[in-house]
């Protein structure tokens, strides 16, 4: 029955001289309302074939409308160097070119990381809700899952809102490490999404850098001396620390931590910075991923990234990163 | 959520300033946003006793005031008995009562955090002199009351400070709720104040109403159910048949309730209200006539109230008016079969306590928690009672506030209360060994210290050997296992307090993974090129896929996306780059190379292992420039080349295949890009739809690249590059082949290449000039070959002879000619 129908569309297409109108036609909305009265067993088999077919026909009829439009192009030997009777292509002046503020700075963080020892992973950008919130100890419909204002597809997918999201493969993955006697060290950093309304402050997409650490003897005390020793590090200065507690489902204690602002961003002696949400990873979270929560502990962190590069290159507006304005682009580095 | 620092107060010692007592609370309970001063809003409030008020003629609202505000004020005018005077437009305004004087020259408290601040004088109304204002509840921006002036205590003296007299010399502290998401007991005023107590040190005692187990009187034809599990673990009805027996709240009580956001509105209602901010257990009043006429109508023999989930379509219309279709995993609370209310959420409008009151029956619950959070999602409602809800306030909780309920409102403890229970959980005993609270924390406390921290919160806690055995009090429905004992001793201890070390490791050279650093060499790559590096949402319009020719369906599509800009994930990076074009060219820039790095999803690409969707990561690029007749096509190429070159790497340029990342190219003048006879991505001009449809200039053209399929073929191919240079001269020599112009380039190319293998010597060679006359017929190809042995210095001769070698192979084994 599909196939008939695709040879027949196909034929159709190849000879039409408006190929996508052919992709309206009334013999696939019979196949969809076939679908729709189809038992639920049979379903989900049909709609893919339906839907192979659908793909099949526009990829068709896409390639004939483009012989169409060709008509008026004149073709290229794409093999060549240059075109016959120009002149040789030449690449642009270094002076132009500029990096993004953002990667570049997440560079700079990862590097840190990997320095002091941490493996690295760039974080999905559409992800499940067993990474975003089940393995992190937040049940179904726990309310801490507010706070998050995730955005979803049809599917139930979820453009991650915390790069925690990878902690369950950091952790899953690093067990053979722990059986080795070594700690899990890894960092995960990327994308991050918020169903957020969009101001000089807020982005529905940011940047965020993550870490977790694991072995038998960590310590609350190792974690703050870790992220101390990232923040001096990072600027470049020692730096005083403050903490204050916190709630996340996936650490137990849970804190936010505090620097003092450094002078190199325009801090004054006693305005403090919240750059991370962190705290011992939950026995819970570590037993999802198959870590004996007895014998092992573990500490973890994360935060965003968008406000440290802000705050460094003095930049007073969060849309400027995702605009793609080059006024704004060829400022930087 | 508000915390009242004079509210503590009334709990617990407090000798810090609200300053100093923020930053403790900050950094020990949760985080502090703002404390805010009450008192500056009062300065010029005076208590003050009217002494006459008469009906001012030829007014119909006007009084004609004299108030004795002990003298205090040494600026107004006074008559001869030293009274002030005000006119009133309040018709509540009487001789011998207390008021709340504002004085001339003070400003209106309800005006004094907004910009148009309202500063009394003194003024003539209807001829009278007016020195200042009588002011009403919500001019003292205590509530929303406006029928008439405020009348205050009858015990105040005239002339004292009005905030002092109320308290209202206080300090709000703005509390971040999210922090307390699992503390059911931190949105209580004695709650709190027990966090305070034991951060300060000090042991708290609850009052003792809270712990005692309260004996009730039976229920008169009352029935209380909790029909299906996890809907509610304990179900109170109280009946109060005396409603104007009930007293309400003292003036001083209802502005406690008001400075933290809850205005008063009945006795009754008032003094749930109450008990909810002190104990953090929401109360709920059915008006007990309207419940007994649904039942009787349903001829039930008696009241039958309960709990139970919603039916399939069942229907309310809840308090503010709204009718809710309800979901089959709402909880509800039913009369009989007739819903009455949303669980933990509000009440039903069908028994909804009004003037006529008589009887009430008063709720006292606790629900599952999780339902409720859903249901707040489901229909939007957001109270304070469900606030509370949703933190889990547990079932232990119900009875004691009930019991205060009737002390507070009928001086009675002992009410008719019928009740229910399914489930409870019980206080649990956690066993936990000091060194474990020591090891978790870095510290090192004494075991003495621990047990201190815990009895001081209230915890029972007995210490055997290194073990604590730690009851935990009935509010306490966050501590389960060990580790949340080692939190409440660590945030009590302090955090700051714990000195941060470095865990000791192996001395082992750390690599970045070779996939990052291949990222950061392409970034370097480009940026040595010229090119700018922008982000771009991952979001895009259905109309930006389309516009790309891509098919819609193949994306993934966010559900609650902001906007319809934000509505799909995108399939590759063109779109949003050829986005940029326009714009950039509109704001002065006439030529410019943008990439990105990014992830994109297509459906096509189907599931991985983990049952997530196969995220591709690309490099995009485009090259524009405003106004240029040279052939675009070349130029994105040659940044593609330069990459590729610099990665070791050689690609192939073959016809264009279509997919869902190539759809918006022009097959004539693109092409598929191969590495190792695998695609690897697509670089070409665009169909001139796309041009038109993204306002683009002619020179405009791009590629895109799988680096995931890049980078694991770079692990694949061998890199044998050989870097020996020549060691004797080389012979320079320039050779033109003419061929019909349709011969591709690669194929004349490798033609050549061959060839000049064949010859054992080092030859390079490359094209210098590609020339194609007037009406198409011929092409002509100019390479220059650079030949040297790797023994000897060749002749001319000699590489003549070579060159001949070469030009006889490809003229043999192509249609060409040298010329």
């Amino acid at each position: 029955m599909l196939n008939e129908v695709k040879s027949e569309l196909l034929g159709q297409i190849a000879k039409s001289s408006e190929p996508m109108t052919i992709l309206k036609s009334s013999k696939m909305t019979e196949l969809y309302q076939q679908l729709a009265s189809l038992p639920k067993s049979q379903k989900a088999d049909f709609g893919r074939e339906l839907n192979s077919l659908k793909q099949a026909l526009l990829v068709a009829a896409q390639t004939r409308q483009a012989e169409i439009d060709a008509t008026e192009v004149e073709a290229l030997d794409v093999t060549a160097p240059w075109a016959p009777n120009e002149i040789k292509p030449e690449l642009f002046s270094t002076e132009l070119s500029s990096r993004h503020p953002l990667t570049l700075e997440l560079e700079r963080v990862v590097d840190i990381f990997t320095r002091m020892g941490f493996e690295v992973i760039e974080s999905r950008q559409l992800d499940d809700d067993f990474h975003m919130f089940e393995s992190l100890n937040f049940p179904a419909n726990h309310p801490a899952r507010d706070g998050y204002d995730t955005f979803r597809t049809e599917e139930g997918f979820i453009p991650p809102a915390h790069t925690s999201t990878m902690q369950y493969r950091i952790l899953s993955a690093g067990r053979d490490k722990l059986a080795k006697g070594e700690a899990i060290a890894g960092v995960s950093y990327g994308r991050v999404y918020r169903n957020e309304d969009v101001d000089a402050t807020h982005e529905h997409t940011f940047y965020q850098s993550e870490g977790v650490y694991v072995s038998e003897t960590a310590s609350l005390a190792q974690m703050l001396g870790f992220l101390k020793s990232f923040f001096e590090s990072y600027y470049g200065q020692k730096l005083k620390i403050r903490t204050q507690p916190a709630y996340f489902p996936f650490v137990e204690p849970g804190l936010e931590f505090m620097i003092e602002k450094p002078a190199a961003i325009g801090g004054k002696s006693g305005d403090w910075l919240e750059v991370f949400g962190c705290g011992m990873i939950h026995p819970n979270v570590l037993k999802t991923a198959g870590i004996d929560p007895e014998k092992y502990r573990g500490f973890a962190w994360g935060g965003g990234i968008d406000r440290l590069v802000m705050l460094k290159n003095s930049i007073d507006d969060v849309r400027y990163f995702e605009s793609g304005k080059l006024d704004f682009l060829r400022r930087m580095a | 959520m508000i915390v009242s620092y004079n509210w503590l107060k009334k709990f617990v010692q407090i000798d810090l300033s609200a300053g100093e007592l923020a930053k403790e609370i900050g950094a020990r309970i949760v985080e502090v946003e703002s404390v805010r001063s009450l008192a500056p809003k009062y300065t010029g409030v005076r208590v003050a006793r009217v002494k006459s008020a008469e009906k001012l003629a030829g007014s119909d609202h006007l009084s004609l005031c004299k108030i004795d505000d002990g003298g205090v004020n040494k600026q107004v005018q006074r008559d001869e008995n030293g009274l002030v005077q005000v006119v009133c437009g309040a018709p509540n305004v009487r001789a011998n009562t207390n008021i709340a004087w504002i004085m001339p020259g003070a400003i209106v408290p309800s005006s004094f955090d907004s910009d148009d601040k309202f500063k009394l004088d003194t003024r003539k109304l209807m001829g009278h002199e007016s020195d200042g204002m009588i002011a009403s509840a919500r001019e003292l921006d205590l509530y929303d009351e406006h029928d008439g002036i405020l009348i205050l205590d009858e015990d105040l003296a005239p002339g004292s400070d009005f905030a002092k007299s109320y308290e209202l010399d206080d300090y709000l502290f703005d509390i971040e709720n999210k922090s307390l998401t699992q503390r059911p007991d931190c949105f209580g005023v004695i709650g709190f104040a027990r966090e305070v107590a034991t951060i300060l040190g000090q042991e708290f005692k609850s009052p003792t109403w809270l712990l005692e187990t309260p004996r009730f009187a039976e229920p008169k034809n009352l029935k209380v159910f909790i029909r299906d599990d996890a809907t509610a673990s304990k179900y109170q009805l109280a009946q109060l048949e005396n409603l104007k027996a009930v007293e309400g709240l003292s003036l001083l009580e209802k502005t406690y309730l008001a400075r933290v956001g809850v205005r008063p509105v009945s006795p009754i209602v008032d003094v749930t209200n109450y008990l909810m901010m002190l104990s953090a257990q929401p109360l709920h009043a059915f008006d007990a006539d309207k419940v007994e006429a649904i039942c009787a109508k349903q001829g039930l023999g008696g009241v039958q109230v309960g709990v139970r989930l919603a039916k399939q379509n069942e229907k309310l219309t809840i308090l503010d008016g709204r009718t809710l279709t309800l979901d089959i995993s709402d909880i509800v609370i039913s009369a009989g079969e007739e819903v009455i209310g949303l669980a933990g959420v509000m009440g039903g409008k069908n028994t909804e306590i009004d003037g006529s009151t008589q009887r009430v029956l008063l709720e006292s619950a606790s629900f599952n928690l999780y339902r409720l959070r859903a249901t707040q999602m489901r229909h939007g409602i957001f109270s304070e009672a469900v606030t509370r809800f949703t933190k889990g306030q547990p079932a232990s909780l119900t009875a004691p506030v009930l019991a205060e309920a009737g002390r507070m409102m009928l001086d009675e403890a002992a009410l008719p209360v019928a009740t229910v229970e399914k489930g409870i959980k019980n206080n649990q005993t956690i066993t936990v060994n000091y060194q474990f609270v020591n090891a978790v924390l870095g510290t090192d406390l004494s075991q003495a210290a621990m047990v201190r921290s815990l009895t001081n919160a209230e915890f029972a806690v007995e210490s055997v050997g290194d073990d604590l055995l730690v009851t935990t009090p009935f509010w306490r429905t966050d501590v389960n296992q060990p580790i949340e004992v080692v939190e409440e001793i660590g945030r009590v201890y302090g955090y700051d307090s714990i000195k941060s070390i470095l865990p000791l490791r192996t001395a082992t050279a750390v690599e970045p993974p070779r996939y990052y650093q291949f990222l950061h060499r392409l970034r370097s790559l480009l940026s040595a090129a010229g090119a700018n590096e922008v982000l771009t949402y991952s979001f895009v319009s259905k109309d930006l896929v389309e516009k790309a020719g891509q098919d819609s369906d193949n994306s993934y599509k966010i559900v609650n996306s902001i906007s319809p800009e934000l509505q799909l994930c995108r399939q590759s990076l063109q779109s949003s780059l050829l986005n940029l074009i326009h714009p950039n060219i509109k704001a002065g820039y006439d030529e410019f190379v943008l990439y990105e790095i990014n992830k994109v999803q297509q459906k096509g690409d189907g599931l991985t292992d983990e049952n997530v969707p196969v995220e591709r990561q690309n490099l995009g690029l485009v090259v524009a420039k405003k106004s240029n007749n040279q052939t675009a096509y070349f130029l994105a190429k040659k940044y593609l080349e330069f990459i590729l070159q610099k990665l070791s790497i050689v690609a192939e340029y073959t016809n264009l295949t279509v997919d869902a990342t190539s759809v918006p190219f022009e097959p004539k003048r693109s092409a598929d890009v191969l590495v190792a006879g695998k695609k690897i991505g697509v670089v070409g001009e665009y169909k001139l739809a796309v041009y038109k449809k993204f306002k683009l200039p002619k020179f405009v053209a791009g590629f895109e690249i799988d680096l995931i399929k890049l980078f694991e073929l770079i692990q694949e191919i061998p890199q044998s590059k050989s870097a020996s240079l020549a060691k004797f001269p080389s012979v320079e020599r320039a050779i033109c082949f003419e061929s019909k112009p349709s011969l591709a380039f690669a194929e004349l190319e490798k033609t050549v290449r061959k060839a000049a293998e064949k010859q054992g010597l080092l030859i390079a060679f490359r094209p210098i000039d590609i020339f194609v006359d007037d009406r198409k017929t011929f092409r002509r190809t100019t390479f220059e070959f650079s030949i040297a042995s790797a023994n000897k210095t060749l002749t001319s001769d000699e590489a003549n002879q070579v060159l001949g070698q070469i030009t006889a192979i490809v003229t043999a084994e192509l249609s060409v000619k040298i010329v």
